[in-house]
């Protein structure tokens, strides 16, 4: 068991594409001119499930250098918002990797301030190399490319069969719908928008609660949620005034649906009348979804299609056979959108052009040969 | 009947947000920092009364949370000439004070610390009750969070000559300790991911400070977030730790594949550190939805647990579960103790804490290895709820909800505040609805719960004895106890109640020997007691809709306050 999956993990670490890591410059490391550089023991991780033993956190090491020499009290940072790691003596320097979300990050020295090679302060013109020194952590789940064919409709398109390759015992949420919409806008008595009103619905009983996005020059806001046709108290504050609903009304919102609120303030006092056209309530078309999807890291505008993978993590592109042939990567997001249509999407669906689109932390990766 | 449940749901969201103050280094707690060889301007130059000082330096007394202090001025022959030094309403000193408080005085060389609803910090003359600084954030931030569903705050911490408070809407905030001038605000979701007001997160636990770090949790179990605790450098508030540790899956993954919530298991009350291994002990929150379980298998570890993680790393030690697959929002939500006791005859270093499941635990401290498990120190009865409603005890509440137990080393004896009141739990409301196939929400409850008619529910101190794992007593209380003990080597215990009462038991007899009708509100909060120029005092914040810091001493002035009625009161409100 353990030596298969030991195998699985060299299989899939071989087998990936690293075009940023081939492109770095570790493959001059012995250039004449002495430059600063970071290695680290590891930098791509397949990713592995939450374990509550701790077990999907790996510990790496790394050393900072400048030439052969190591680069003392040196503060690096994994980007973007890592704590500050001082380099010891030696260099060196330890950093824990979550292994169980999908991630590209950089580590980069942030700062050479205190640093020191050999017991003395840096010069300046070291400095700006040991600046530019980087390296990365990617964490991904292999993708396996199963088949690829001509589209029956489009012949200048391939439609193109592959699955996230999942550990057996490993759970993994694909992209599903997650929260409805509250949306709507705030206007003032004489119905003019009201810019910065925040609108916050709470649960009449415990805890649930949604606060709004501070409505725009248009008055519009919005917020997600998720409704269980349950009695919500409805409160907007714009700077320190709070509206509210008369004393005992309660707002009813309805169940599995995006809806739109209208709110007119009053013009004296702060409570807020509950008939039209002063509250407007009606539903609206889609969902906010979430969760793991791939795309290819090709051109922006390029027409290709994905759609969202089924339970076993099997997805379908459907691809210009010119840009699939030019052996594009794939790139992994845990994709959080709105989409506006009246059909809940699910499994097997394909999402619109254009919808998927890779992050400044999302990995890419070369896919498994079948 | 609306309206009732209105107030119930308040008051239940009341408790189930506590939070915790500062814990401090203080061996001998006449440091005044918890960094070893950082100096202090001395006192008198400060302004501040009196010129020596044993101080109340963080949340639980000492790190380890035992709350239980070395003084033995206040005797059960004089609490009798206990009064009030002092006592000021917080409303009169800023009018923006929100109504509740469940603040933990943290005191340092004669000044108290305290936080309000409303995220308020006081630095107050602990022998006058002058104000030396107040801050309060600006008007904007402070709307909002004036809804974020519960706006307690249980106080701070104090280290490295930085006062540090957690905001509801999700800031870490510095403040200098002389002066009361931010020194600097982060939010923690620039540096974890996802902790915003806007996914259900808020904070209402203090920190802790610890060897440069400091220490925080969240709540927001029952709005199905991620729970974690993170360390964050007390010097620039930046991440002391690559990661935060998570107690639970990713949404998605493992026991949450099915789920859309984020899991729970929030750390909403402080850690307590063991200074000699650089190891922390934690509890957490239940797992969400709260009472509906369908669609999260398993035990859902970690949930419902004491956690010890290294303070250093963030690296797991153990963990051990107190309710497997939690129905009834069964939270371990008081802070752990770490006792040097005899148990089973044998000295030996353990971890306790008392849950809302009515039960309390005792592990050893290296290896988790169970001492005591599972004692009840309140009435067990509990059903799975179902769609019609099944009653269960403890309710919702608890057993032991936040207030922290006390330990008293001459007697061996730990404290427990508890709660005897049963709830009427509900799940899925129909068949379909248990049949979603994911049951998803904003909200976690999944989908009730009420007050059981005609049940009048009250309050318990439950004393244990360490070494036998048995009760040597309980008392009973009217209310249910929200606040906490406090003990002291002259064998007394000081904790306060719902309308307002103090009261020292006498903790080898136990038995109430003192009552003291304050003229503040409830009391929701564990006194901390000091001395300054050798002379000891007792400080109890209370809450309600004139929340209050009262000072007490011997020699104090004896007019006690009206009746008052048992209101949990406001925490959840912005009046």
């Amino acid at each position: 068991m353990i030596t298969k999956a030991r195998l699985f993990v060299l299989f899939a670490a071989a087998a990936v594409l690293w075009l940023w890591t081939a492109s770095h410059p570790e493959a001059n490391a012995h250039a004449e001119v002495p430059r600063g550089r970071i290695e680290l023991d590891q930098t791509s991780f397949v990713a592995k499930s939450w374990q509550s033993d701790g077990t999907h956190l790996t510990v790496i090491k790394g050393k900072l250098t400048y030439g052969e020499q190591p680069v003392a009290n040196a503060l690096l940072q994994v980007r973007p918002q890592g704590r500050n790691i001082v380099t010891r003596e030696d260099g060196s320097f330890e950093l824990l990797v979550d292994r169980s979300l999908i991630a590209y990050k950089p580590v980069s020295v942030v700062s050479v301030q205190d640093a020191m090679i050999a017991g003395k302060p840096i010069e300046s013109e070291m400095a700006d190399s040991i600046l530019s020194a980087s390296s990365m952590i990617s964490v991904y789940h292999p993708i396996e490319v199963t088949k690829v064919a001509t589209s029956e409709t489009d012949a200048s398109r391939v439609k193109v069969y592959a699955r996230f390759i999942i550990e057996k015992n490993d759970k993994i949420s694909f992209f599903q719908v997650d929260k409805y919409r509250i949306s709507g806008k705030v206007e003032d008595a004489n119905g003019s928008p009201v810019k910065d009103a925040i609108v916050w619905i709470d649960r009449e009983i415990g805890e649930g609660f949604a606060k709004s996005t501070p409505t725009d020059r248009n008055g519009r806001y919005e917020m997600y949620y998720w409704p269980e046709e349950e009695e919500t108290n409805l409160t907007v504050i714009v700077g320190t005034h709070r509206y509210t609903l008369p004393d005992g009304k309660v707002f009813i919102l309805p169940r599995d649906t995006s809806v739109d609120i209208q709110i007119r303030l009053p013009k004296e006092g702060l409570i807020i009348d509950d008939k039209s056209p002063n509250l407007v309530c009606t539903t609206s078309a889609g969902a906010k979804y979430n969760g793991l999807l791939a795309g290819l890291d090709v051109p922006p505008g390029t027409p290709y299609s994905v759609t969202i993978p089924d339970r076993q993590g099997r997805f379908v592109l459907t691809v210009p056979k010119a840009t699939w042939e030019k052996h594009p990567l794939f790139f992994e997001t845990i994709l959080t959108k709105f989409i506006a249509q009246d059909k809940v999407l699910r499994a097997g669906d394909e999402l619109p052009i254009g919808l998927v689109k890779p992050g400044d932390q999302d990995p890419r990766l070369g896919h498994l040969p079948r | 009947m609306k309206k009732t449940h209105a107030k119930f749901g308040a008051a239940v969201a009341a408790l189930l947000v506590l939070s915790a103050c500062s814990g401090n280094n203080n061996k001998n707690n006449v440091t005044p920092s918890p960094t070893p060889g950082q100096t202090t301007e001395t006192p008198s130059k400060t302004g501040v009364t009196g010129t020596s000082f044993q101080n109340w330096g963080s949340y639980g007394y000492s790190l380890a949370n035992n709350r239980h202090v070395p003084f033995k001025e206040i005797t059960a022959d004089n609490v009798k000439d206990l009064g009030v030094i002092w006592s000021t309403d917080l409303k009169s000193l800023d009018a923006d004070v929100k109504n509740g408080n469940q603040s933990y005085p943290v005191v340092i060389d004669g000044v108290i610390y305290i936080t309000t609803a409303g995220n308020q910090v006081f630095a107050l003359d602990a022998v006058t009750g002058n104000t030396i600084w107040h801050w309060k954030p600006d008007a904007e931030q402070a709307a909002s969070f004036s809804k974020a569903g519960i706006i307690a705050n249980r106080g701070v911490a104090v280290g490295e000559g930085k006062v540090f408070m957690l905001a509801v809407d999700n800031s870490l905030i510095s403040l200098d300790q002389k002066t009361g001038k931010l020194v600097k605000m982060v939010k923690l979701g620039d540096h974890i991911d996802g902790v915003t007001l806007e996914n259900g997160y808020y904070e209402t636990t203090a920190p802790q400070y610890y060897k440069g770090n400091v220490y925080i949790g969240s709540s927001g179990s029952d709005n199905g977030v991620r729970g974690f605790v993170a360390a964050f450098k007390a010097s620039d508030l930046t991440p002391a730790w690559d990661s935060p540790f998570w107690t639970v899956p990713p949404k998605g993954q493992d026991w949450l594949a099915n789920s859309k919530f984020q899991g729970g298991g929030t750390v909403w009350n402080p850690v307590a550190i063991d200074e000699e291994t650089d190891i922390m002990y934690f509890a957490t929150g239940n797992p969400a939805p709260d009472f509906y379980g369908a669609n999260r298998p398993g035990d859902n570890p970690n949930t419902d647990s004491v956690v010890a993680v290294n303070a250093m790393t963030g690296k797991i030690v153990w963990a051990k579960q107190e309710v497997s697959h939690d129905l009834w929002d069964y939270d371990a939500a008081a802070s752990p103790m770490i006792l040097n006791a005899t148990v089973k005859g044998q000295k030996k270093k353990i971890v306790v804490q008392g849950g809302k499941s009515g039960l309390w635990f005792a592990w050893d401290a290296a290896t988790g290895d169970v001492v005591w498990d599972g004692i009840p120190f309140a009435k067990i009865d509990k059903k799975k709820p179902t769609p019609e409603g099944t009653v269960s005890y403890p309710g919702v509440l608890g057993g032991e909800n936040y207030a922290p137990e006390s330990y008293d080393p001459a007697t061996n004896y730990v404290l427990i505040p508890g709660i005897e009141s049963p709830t009427l739990y509900k799940s899925a409301k129909t068949e379909a609805e248990a049949a979603t196939p994911d049951f998803p929400g904003a909200a976690a409850f999944g989908t009730a719960m009420e007050e059981v008619p005609n049940v009048k529910g009250y309050g318990t101190v439950t004393a244990i004895n360490v070494d036998t794992g048995k009760q040597a007593y309980q008392i009973k209380t009217t209310d249910a106890q929200r606040g906490g003990l406090t003990s002291t080597d002259s064998g007394l215990a000081f904790f306060g109640e719902l309308d307002g009462k103090i009261n020292a038991l006498d903790i080898k007899a136990g038995k109430v020997i003192w009552t003291f009708q304050t003229s503040g509100d409830n009391v929701q909060a564990a006194p901390s007691i000091f001395t300054v120029d050798d002379k000891e005092y007792i400080v109890f914040t209370t809450g309600g809709t004139k929340p209050k810091v009262h000072v007490f001493g011997l020699g104090g002035n004896k007019t006690q306050g009206k009746a008052g009625t048992a209101e949990t009161g406001g925490a959840h409100s912005a009046q």
